[in-house]
């Protein structure tokens, strides 16, 4: 995770001409490339739809621990009670 | 209902927005200024929450002020400053005092401020900060307690249609709308284009959400050069800055500029309105609406 804003549902609003990060505008939005990537390389189409996912908050208790680990047992895929996805029809 | 929600679920009616100028000193005399010079014109106007990474005011206290001085506000509740707890802390404030058009961003980075020594927070973004929201609405707190009564928040986002990736812009407002927005101001953009493959976009898959686009009024063509280098996200193109650099009056032709991008702004598909920044500060906001077509609530002396 390189987004200098640690964020987790897509690019921010602050991505420059050309795509470059607003905070380092030397280097090119990880979102900005990962869209990019997502639309231009042979992926399976459910991998694809991933990004258009709502990804929780982070588990800051995760912190320092195997992502491997929590990945297998399923701790990752924790979410506090209160978090509820309604699948909004459009 | 707020004036916001009423106008933009329950009628056609074109819904107009500005931004309140952000409160340093100058106390309530300063809030009552800036009320008298948007409450003729406007359904609501923004309490921002720290804009551009200076501190200022707080959101919360900005809306209440505002209320209080007969301006329905829509707080800004951005996610640079404050943790999950503080943010919602902010909400069930805001619900405390009768505020409910809520509005929620990533924000500027800390680097875009006077204090870019800060750390900066970031423990939730945007789209999560929505959708804890609207569980708010449904009476959950975001680690699950009940709140009865649930806050009846209308809410809102910004999207930004002139930025890259453009065409994922739009799947982002969808995200936003699905996560809870109902109205989405959108971010200054000096590229018609761009902004109406936004909108047409939108209008496509999410035909509910309500656009609000953003308009700038600035006073010469250093204003303009401003927001290109510093305001985060926000593109002036060389053939905009060249018109009003070489106008022999530099004022009326960024007025006209912004004129052209309002009229074709409110002309596209799932616009409802205008979200309008002024950063002339002079009557021109006046001149500005009429020229929109609008009529005052009330006469101004």
């Amino acid at each position: 995770m390189t987004c200098p804003k640690t964020l987790r549902n897509g690019p921010c609003g602050g991505v420059r001409e050309g795509g470059w990060c607003e905070v380092k505008p030397e280097m090119q939005c990880i979102w900005v490339k990962a869209y990019d990537r997502s639309v231009s390389l042979p992926l399976p189409k459910v991998w694809k739809a991933h990004f258009n996912e709502l990804r929780p908050p982070v588990d800051m208790q995760l912190q320092g621990t195997s992502s491997w680990i929590n990945l297998v047992t399923k701790r990752d895929q924790q979410v506090p009670a209160g978090w509820i996805v309604e699948n909004r029809k459009h | 209902m707020s004036v916001l929600r009423e106008k933009l679920e329950n009628s056609n009616d074109a819904v107009f927005t500005a931004e309140f100028a952000s409160i340093t000193g100058g106390g309530m005399a300063s809030v009552q200024k800036n009320s008298a010079r948007l409450a003729p014109w406007f359904d609501a106007v923004n309490a921002t929450d720290n804009p551009a990474a200076h501190a200022h005011t707080s959101n919360t206290a900005t809306a209440i002020a505002m209320a209080m001085h007969g301006l329905e506000p829509i707080m800004q509740i951005v996610c640079r400053d404050k943790n999950r707890l503080a943010i919602q802390s902010d909400m069930l404030g805001a619900a405390l005092h009768g505020i409910t058009n809520i509005s929620l961003l990533t924000g500027d980075d800390v680097t875009a401020g006077d204090e870019p020594e800060a750390r900066r927070v970031f423990d939730i973004d945007s789209i999560q900060a929505i959708n804890i929201a609207r569980a708010m609405t449904n009476g959950k707190t975001l680690s699950g307690r009940t709140i009865r009564p649930a806050p009846d928040f209308y809410l809102g986002a910004v999207e930004n249609a002139a930025a890259a990736p453009f065409d994922y812009r739009i799947l982002r407002a969808l995200k936003k709308y699905r996560a809870g927005a109902k109205f989405l101001q959108l971010q200054i953009c000096f590229y018609p284009d761009r902004l109406e493959a936004f909108c047409k976009g939108v209008a496509k898959i999410a035909p509910d959400l309500k656009l609000l686009p953003t308009v700038v009024l600035v006073k010469s063509a250093k204003g303009l050069g401003f927001m290109n280098d510093k305001v985060a996200g926000i593109d002036v193109p060389a053939t905009i800055l060249t018109r009003v650099q070489s106008a022999s009056d530099q004022s009326n032709e960024a007025y006209k500029v912004a004129l052209e991008l309002a009229s074709h702004a409110l002309t596209l598909p799932g616009v409802r309105g205008l979200h309008v920044t002024d950063f002339r500060h002079d009557e021109s906001i006046n001149d500005f609406m009429s020229d929109l077509g609008r009529t005052p609530k009330w006469q101004i002396t």
